[in-house]
């Protein structure tokens, strides 16, 4: 399966009459997207704010982020089964809008989702304090069920991203990247002398707002598969996690998946990426031991010799975590584990809530404790009336000034387990 | 419904116990009144509700139920809300149908309340708005529906197997 990226580089985002890109500015028609999120009629409300890098703003609560992509040549739609019918994609040429995002942003639950500050001393936690960023504000209609809501939040993001791709249709990418992954025979016999190595992404499944969803289907209710990586660079995966802010995996970051980049980096040079096995961190431990066995006897089954293992979240996914390790060990294959930490504000307790012997080997994005000051914003995009409720703040965390101390945990993606951060741990 | 009313071991909490429990394969162990009401007729799974308790409550509850001879069937530490970001916990056992060993239940649970104290000691709980703590109730039972009606389990339950 072979996949050309397309990126038009977006370096300003504006306000205008007709939405579109010109010379690398982002026009939006602010009236237009938001009759089109209003489309959904468990909506009664949509605000379009945007923030540029640099800018004296904090973006909170956050619920997802998401970078425009469209489908130019091949199957199916970005997004499949959600935004269109459910088709294999994966395959021909698709256009990204490089540097622009959709984020999401509304009250959900009463605890609060995270934060993005444009600028100031936590923007260097956040990837998205440095993309043009197209912040959709929703408004539930009174009374709508959590789950329902968290629904209509997930598809005023894809929706408000889907209008944005349009104006991808015109454009000549600034840069164009070509990835491909063969059927397993004939990629094994491509580069014999490398090492044959694959990617075990573990999708977050374990209930409301804790969930991820593969062409469209809830990953709890699916057993462990296999994808072609360039399944992911279509929007075949998407997020529905708003818990965590730190280790949350948006759907902007299963887009951008860096394991997934990085491997395809190496491919043919350092080693041969066979493919990516996914699998899911649910909560009923007959389900984590059957979906272990699979992905430790898939490894097997395809010829790896050595495995990147992420999960997404912390407790139970840890759980999940050592039982691929150790099963996918003991059938023979390497495996190299990236995570974050949460060893507690000294740093003295356990980084994770469970382990292996056989998790020998670790990359660490961080430590999610870490406590920081947030100055104030001249302007806030959503709310911060609930900072000592959301995680990573306490009582008294915030000042009459609106600036407010809080632990990094409760920054967007700022330690997310994949590695897409510049936290990391050394050992001594 | 029978209910009635018990201490654990060490007698600081009051547990309602509904719906002739003893009898029943499967138990909610939760100080989560949502999930008490959505399971309180339920055929086959009881409910130990710990109105007062807290969630280090449930877990030394549930890990005083796994040493008399119950087993997990979902994760203690379950949802990504850590301890201290959550009032509330609800966990699924059964007498007599084991997913894992009885040291690898005890190694989670303890692991579990080990995580509860890493969280929680020396910090102030946030204070919480009514609808906050509505909120964390319909994720918390959330998350444990996830298990119950997901195809296995499920299964198990309505055929009391």
């Amino acid at each position: 399966m072979k996949l050309e990226l397309g990126k038009i580089h977006i370096k300003d985002v504006q306000f205008a009459d007709e939405t579109r890109i010109k010379d690398g500015v982002l026009y939006v028609n602010a009236a237009e997207l938001s009759a089109e999120v209003l489309k959904d009629d468990r909506l009664i409300g949509c605000r379009i704010e945007l923030a540029r890098p640099g800018e004296s703003v904090r973006i909170t609560p956050v619920k997802d982020v998401i970078e425009p992509r469209l489908k130019m040549q091949g199957p199916g739609v970005v997004f499949p089964g959600v935004m269109g019918k459910v088709t294999q994609v994966g395959e021909g040429v698709t256009y990204c809008m490089d540097g622009a995002c959709v984020i999401t942003v509304g009250q959900i639950v009463g605890f609060q989702e995270g934060v993005i500050d444009m600028s100031g001393p936590a923007a260097d936690y956040c990837p998205f304090s440095k993309t043009q960023n197209v912040c959709v504000v929703i408004e539930p209609k009174e009374g709508l069920d959590t789950h329902v809501y968290e629904s209509a939040g997930r598809m005023a993001g894809l929706s408000a991203a889907s209008y944005l791709a349009k104006t991808l249709k015109d454009q000549t990418p600034d840069e164009t990247t070509v990835y491909e992954t063969k059927p397993l025979f004939e990629q094994a016999a491509q580069y014999p002398e490398l090492p044959r190595v694959g990617y075990i992404h573990m999708l977050q499944s374990q209930g409301l707002l804790h969930d991820t969803y593969y062409y469209g289907v809830d990953a709890k209710q699916f057993i462990p598969t296999i994808m072609y990586p360039t399944e992911i660079f279509d929007g075949a995966i998407i997020s529905g996690n708003c818990v965590a802010p730190c280790d949350k995996v948006t759907t902007y970051h299963h887009e951008h998946n860096p394991v997934i980049e990085d491997l395809y980096r190496q491919h043919g040079k350092t080693l041969n990426f066979m493919g990516v096995i996914l699998t899911n961190e649910n909560v009923f431990l007959m389900d984590k031991e059957r979906h272990s066995d699979m992905t430790a006897k898939l490894c097997e089954y395809i010829g790896l010799q050595g495995v990147l293992l992420t999960e997404e979240g912390y407790g139970n996914p840890d759980t999940d975590l050592m039982m691929n390790c150790k099963k996918t060990t003991q059938h023979g294959v390497k495996v190299v584990i990236i995570t974050d930490e949460f060893p507690g504000r000294d740093g003295k307790s356990y980084s994770l809530a469970d382990v292996c012997k056989e998790a020998d080997t670790m990359i660490s994005c961080g430590n999610g404790n870490i406590v920081i000051h947030f100055p104030a914003m001249e302007h806030v995009i959503g709310m911060q009336d609930y900072i000592e409720m959301q995680i990573g703040g306490w009582v008294g965390c915030k000042y009459d000034d609106g600036s407010f101390d809080a632990e990094i945990q409760i920054i967007i993606a700022s330690t997310i387990a994949n590695g897409f951060n510049k936290l990391c741990a050394r050992g001594y | 419904m029978r209910a009635l009313l018990r201490t654990n071991g060490a007698g600081r909490i009051k547990a309602w116990i509904g719906g002739e429990t003893v009898q029943k394969k499967y138990q909610l162990v939760t100080n989560n009144e949502s999930a008490m009401k959505a399971y309180a007729n339920h055929p086959h799974i009881g409910v130990t509700y710990l109105a007062r308790g807290s969630y280090l409550d449930v877990l030394i509850t549930v890990r005083d139920r796994v040493h008399e001879g119950w087993h997990l069937m979902t994760h203690p530490q379950a949802s990504n809300l850590k301890p201290n970001q959550c009032p509330y916990k609800t966990v699924l056992i059964a007498n007599g149908r084991e997913v894992q060993s009885f040291a690898r239940d005890v190694e989670l649970i303890e692991g579990s309340i080990a995580a509860f104290h890493k969280f929680t000691d020396g910090m102030r709980p946030p204070a919480w708005s009514q609808k906050a703590l509505r909120d964390f109730q319909t994720v918390d039972l959330a998350v444990v529906e996830s298990a119950v009606n997901g195809s296995l389990l499920r299964q198990m339950i309505s055929g009391n197997i």
